[in-house]
């Protein structure tokens, strides 16, 4: 049974037909045709899924779409909302810390929130911070780049 | 360009999601597809009954094995097809496709799944490799057990071994391993006036068109394979997988359908890193030069042939590692099993075979009382040296030059292991060699180019960009050769009606081979350019110059690529280069082995610092150096990102990653390692410039990975003080070791440390 | 046709849905275990998802708050606040410790304590260190409420005694009256993100004369359900910490488990590694 679910995704409101025991992911992918969110395992375990929820890393394969009624969803649409690259996407491609690329989108978020969260990190709180989003390609080594590059050029929040 | 860092092709897409995968092609309105698996094995099908379930509501229909044209059994390697799409009756192994539901929706595809009623006779298997080719037991196939043998002789083994005064004999074992690229296999077909079209993650579209043709009964040109970006691969995307699903319903059906496999599915669909058992015994003088090797090798295909040919030849090829040993004699044996099957795998046995011949190294430089380090030294191939089957090895020959680099780090280091009460630390090293392109035979690249009327360079490849960056790497050689920006060559790649066959994305070939190719395209190019400035002009074809800008005649005549082009197409003559390339290499003598298999050959050595927590039996490996012979880096970007990629898969592989059907079928219950599991790595790039290959670059996809397990392995062995002999090296693996040795001394030397 | 998922924003409402329909509801907090359940239930044919009771959104159930001595933890509370929360790293910094290394930042953010008592793991993280605790866990239904031990809820590995209309309301933690030490440590397969292999809460209070006046220890995967290590617990008390002693303590932890786990093939890792567990636990506790 499909209900509508009124949420703000990279900003804008949208109803969405979806049933709210399915997962954020699916509705996602399937109803909202967003195919930037992958899937790379379903149990949550990979993050390749991850998301920003009110601006915080998830993994949209383990949350109920109902649990998104009202509240703030972000994709990698999100952060270049005029096709301007974040610092986080640039670090990326400077660095080479994108190989496939199949977990790039997810990896971007989840170093997003960290940096929120704490915008200096230490090698070990990027690693920490980072571990729950599993890369097969690039040994994580040009990823830590990218995080510790982008760390000093985002912008400073008040 | 060439030795540049440009940014990755694809990369811009790929930071901002706009990448469509195997995985996201499907569109609204396809069908859906979902297999029904078995799960008892070996087992023979009693009853299969799925009228009630094609009945159900939304549920299209249901394909079994009779519903193949065409032949229903796949295989890359010509002589071992052996693999049903669907079951023909019997279960060979765990997780077998038995029938297909294309349905309109995925919950009804899923209640059809539950409808079908499948009865299973369970049937008496063989599961252990030795056993299975004992004489009395369960024949997996008809033909018998035994899938592949290989044996490399070279002088006399047994007699030098006899009279060697060191000896060392050990018997290794890896576990079969997942390869878990981030994304699973997917994708899409469509139908259009008879012909059929496929887009799917692929790591060999080419390979995809003939066999569907094959599984189909039609005609290759009437079907057409687009390799989707690709989200990884590592050997696990080379056999077909969703492509016959998805080729076989929209055949029949007429309709769009999409696929893709959970990653479930995905573990239980693809072949595993084979699992080897490897009795080696090594032998060496008194001057700590090797003397000679006899190595048995047996491996577990499981219920499939796949690539277990290629693994067991490469594997046998490989057996010696770099060293120049003047007596050799390996026996390989590939054996069917009622086990998961085995495919590629980064590295096709040799870094299984490594792990055993490292150990050996260590082995006996405890044996005769050398660094570890400096045995390695003494023994390694040179350029000129002769390898195991005979092959000389001319040029480009960088093993010494790899270890001698890694020299000044393992010195750095080796002050700094130090054991403590809790954790136990070593330093360990891992050397390889690895033959470019496939074993002994014909596999050829070829690649076309021309320009646009706006004066793009447009490379036609068939080299399936997996993520290792081929088409930068390929896009790179064709600007640097007219002298281009890289923003002015566009790449038409991976499409079985617009480029021609490149092979696999595999061997780590495609640097190798398909830039040959390209280059051979680019010289054709430029000379029918040349050729038609020479008639315009009316001189000879070598008084004419190409430069970026166009091109120069005897008496300062120019124009413009672009126009000479058009020039061309005006006369009706077609302005495209046409190259090919496909390694010299002979056929391996079936008795011996001895031949020259590889025409190119990579070398790489590895040092692993490790620490062993005595309370969890955890291995951690904090560092890795890994020094890489690539002949000449074309991009070193991602050369290094290569290194780094293939160490921590490595690392995984020697810690903590093992396939159990039925246990470790996802990433909750299979561990692979995370950004916290990952060691700070130094990556060192050697080039040693192969003047066989484009500009001098050979390969580093599987290099990268192979050193590392036996450095990791190495080094947890003198951290322990046992030869740790089997991987991965998992906590209940460490820990009885760590009861075993708790109240002995030391077998193995910890010098450095430690 | 009944709604296939609930939230309410009250607990009476949540109470009334359960009493109603308490066998043909799941109740969903975070979700980290549950969403997981339903997947691999439709990976087998069962197409036909549950439908949910999510209660993460309750205010009652995600309060945190001192209350004469003890300290009251909702139901709903997320690892992610365990790990952060200034008054719980201060006040039960053993559990703060088990939240962060509960897998990952993104299934921190999500998953609930009461949650991770529900799904009763024998490895849960928040179990282990609940348990040494002696957590009380707040049970309710539309009609009553109970208190009873946590070790009395979970009844065996993945079972619980919560009837169908009953919700995981909160826990009470008894605050120590004097400074504790404490420690918690996991074994996984890898370094991170990973189900615990084996996991051990400890709490020791040392008088000034270093004398042990009191501990608390926990161990989970060690037993089918959550339970202190009584047996451990009795050679400390009244000891000056010391490598014998804490030697004797791992080889008494093995016996526990022998007797109360019985003979089984993981033993010969789990065996030495709860030794080892132990004594090191002990030792960097006490700080020997």
């Amino acid at each position: 049974m499909a209900e509508t679910i009124d949420f703000f995704l990279n900003g804008e409101l949208v109803s969405v037909q979806c049933p709210e025991n399915e997962t954020l992911l699916y509705l996602l992918r399937e109803r909202v045709g967003l195919r930037s969110v992958k899937e790379g395992c379903g149990v949550g375990e990979c993050g390749a899924c991850t998301v920003l929820l009110e601006g915080r890393a998830v993994n949209a394969c383990l949350l109920a779409a109902g649990k998104v009624r009202g509240r703030r969803v972000t994709t990698i649409e999100g952060l270049s909302p005029k096709g301007r690259l974040h610092p986080l996407q640039e670090g990326f491609l400077l660095m080479g810390a994108v190989q496939c690329g199949f977990c790039t989108p997810g990896l971007i978020l989840a170093a997003h929130s960290l940096l929120e969260e704490n915008p200096h990190p230490s090698r070990e709180a990027i690693v920490q911070g980072l571990a729950g989003n599993l890369c097969r390609c690039t040994g994580y080594h040009d990823i830590i780049r990218a995080v510790k590059w982008a760390a000093k050029r985002m912008p400073e929040r008040e | 360009m060439i030795g540049t860092n440009p940014i990755k092709i694809g990369a811009r897409e790929r930071v901002l999601g706009l990448t469509r995968f195997g995985v996201d092609q499907g569109r609204p309105g396809d069908l859906y597809l979902l297999l029904l698996r078995a799960f008892t094995a070996p087992a023979r099908i009693k009853r299969l009954e799925s009228d009630a379930a094609g009945r159900l509501p939304g549920v299209v229909r249901i394909f079994t094995a009779a519903d193949i044209p065409g032949i229903n059994r796949i295989g890359i390697i010509p002589s071992t097809k052996d693999q049903p799409v669907l079951s023909d009756g019997l279960i060979r192994c765990r997780g077998e496709a038995v029938a297909l539901v294309a349905a309109e929706t995925q919950e009804a595809g899923m209640q059809a799944l539950g409808a079908i009623e499948l009865e299973l006779e369970p049937l008496a298997g063989v599961f252990d490799p030795k056993r299975a080719l004992e004489p009395d037991v369960p024949l997996v196939h008809e033909k018998g057990n035994l899938l592949f043998r290989q044996r490399v002789i070279r002088g006399h083994a047994d007699e030098a071994l006899a009279r060697s005064p060191y000896r060392l004999r050990t018997v290794y074992s890896t576990a079969p391993v997942e390869h878990g690229p981030l994304e699973v296999e997917g994708g899409r077909a469509d139908w259009e006036d008879g012909r059929i079209s496929v887009t799917a993650c692929t790591q060999n579209p080419h390979y995809d068109q003939s066999d569907l043709a094959r599984l189909l009964g039609l005609p290759p040109e009437l079907i057409r394979v687009r390799q989707s970006e690709t989200g990884g691969g590592f050997g696990k995307k080379l056999d077909l997988s969703v492509q016959s699903y998805l080729a076989l319903a929209a055949f029949h059906l007429k309709r769009p359908v999409r696929m893709v496999y959970s990653r479930e599915e995905s573990f239980l669909g693809t072949g595993k890193r084979h699992a080897l058992l490897i009795d080696y015994e090594s032998g060496m003088d008194a001057q700590g030069k090797l003397t000679a090797v006899k190595v048995d090798i047996l491996g577990d295909s499981g219920a499939y042939a796949s690539y277990g040919f290629a693994v067991c030849m490469r594997a046998a090829v490989h057996a010696t590692g770099p060293y120049e040993v003047p007596h050799v004699l390996v026996d390989s044996r590939m054996a069917y099993t009622n086990n998961a099957w085995a495919g590629a795998m980064r590295g096709f046995g040799v870094p299984q075979m490594a792990f055993a011949h490292e150990g050996q190294m260590d082995g006996l430089a405890d044996l005769i009382g050398l660094d570890p380090l400096e045995l390695r030294l003494g023994n390694c191939l040179r350029n000129g040296s002769t390898t195991a089957t005979g092959q000389i090895l001319k040029d480009s020959v960088g093993i010494g030059d790899c270890l001698r680099r890694l020299g000044k780090i393992y010195r750095a280091w080796q002050p700094r292991v130090r054991s403590d009460e809790r954790f136990r630390r070593g330093l360990g090293i891992g050397a390889m060699y690895y033959g470019i392109g496939n074993t002994g035979v014909s596999n050829p690249s070829s690649a076309q180019m021309e320009f646009s009327a706006s004066g793009e360079l447009i490379v036609y490849t068939g080299a399936a960009e997996i993520g290792q960056g081929s088409d930068t790497v390929l896009a790179q050689m064709a600007a640097h050769y007219f002298g281009m920006p890289l923003e002015q060559v566009r790449l038409v790649r991976g499409d079985t009606k617009r480029t021609t066959s490149a092979g696999a994305s595999s061997a780590s070939r495609q640097t190798y081979i398909s830039g040959n190719a390209v280059l051979d395209a680019a010289r054709d190019l430029e000379r029918i350019l040349k050729e038609g400035a020479a008639a315009m002009w009316e001189c000879r074809l070598d008084e004419i110059e190409y430069k970026s800008t166009g091109m120069e005649g005897p008496r300062g005549e120019s124009i413009p690529v672009t126009e000479i082009v058009a020039r061309l197409a005006r006369q009706g003559r077609e302005v495209k280069g046409n190259g090919r390339f496909d390694p010299p290499v002979t056929v391996l003598d079936h008795q011996t082995g001895q031949g020259a298999p590889y025409a190119s050959y990579a070398f790489a050595a590895q040092l692993a610092s490790v620490e062993v927590d005595t309370v969890s039996g955890l291995v951690r490996v904090p560092r890795v150096a890994a020094a890489h012979d690539v002949g000449r880096a074309i991009n070193r970007r991602a050369v290094r990102g290569q290194i780094a990629g293939g160490v921590v898969m490595g690392v995984g592989f020697a810690t903590m990653e093992e396939f159990i059907p039925g246990k470790t079928d996802n990433f909750r219950e299979y561990h692979m390692p995370t950004m916290a599991d990952a060691p700070r790595i130094t990556p060192l790039i050697i080039e040693s410039h192969d003047p066989s290959g484009p500009y001098g670059a050979k390969g580093v996809g599987e290099p990268s990975l192979i050193p590392t397990a036996p450095a990791v392995a190495n080094a947890a062995s003198r951290a322990l003080g046992v030869r740790m002999t089997h991987l991965p090296m998992s906590l209940e693996r460490v820990m009885e070791t760590l009861s075993q040795t708790r109240n002995s001394k030391p077998e193995i030397r910890n010098k450095s440390g430690f | 046709m009944k709604p296939s998922y609930l939230a309410p924003l009250t607990l009476e409402e949540a109470l009334e849905h359960l009493n109603r329909r308490g066998e043909t509801v799941r109740v969903l907090a975070g979700g980290t275990d549950l969403m997981v359940e339903i997947r691999a239930a439709r990976l087998k044919g069962n197409t036909v998802p549950p439908a949910l009771l999510d209660v993460s959104a309750i205010p009652e159930l995600r309060e945190i708050r001192m209350e004469a001595g003890h300290l009251h933890l909702g139901a709903a509370v997320t690892f992610h606040t365990l790990e952060h929360d200034p008054l719980i790293k201060k006040m039960v910094p053993v559990l703060s410790a088990a939240a962060a290394q509960m897998g990952s930042v993104q299934v921190r953010r999500l998953a609930t304590i009461g949650g991770n008592v529900g799904t009763a793991s024998p490895a849960g993280d928040g179990i282990t260190p609940l348990t040494a605790l002696d957590a009380e866990v707040k049970v309710v239904s539309r009609d009553k409420s109970r208190v009873l031990p946590l070790t009395d809820l979970i009844t065996g590995p993945g079972r619980t005694g919560l009837a169908a209309n009953e919700l995981i309301h909160s826990f009470s933690l008894a605050f120590p009256a004097a400074p504790e030490r404490c420690f918690f440590s996991k074994i996984m397969r890898r370094r991170a993100v990973a189900i615990a292999r084996m996991n051990l809460a400890v709490q020791i209070r040392l008088v000034d004369s270093g004398m042990i006046q009191s501990s608390r220890i926990a161990a989970g995967a060690v037993f089918p359900t959550p339970r202190r290590l009584m047996e451990v617990e009795g050679l400390l008390i009244g000891q000056l910490p010391g490598k014998e002693l804490f030697q004797a303590c791992g080889r008494r932890a093995v016996e526990a488990m022998r007797v109360v786990s019985g003979r089984r093939p993981s033993m010969a890792y789990k065996e030495p590694a709860l030794e080892r567990l132990v004594v090191q636990g002990l030792e960097q506790t006490c700080g020997v």
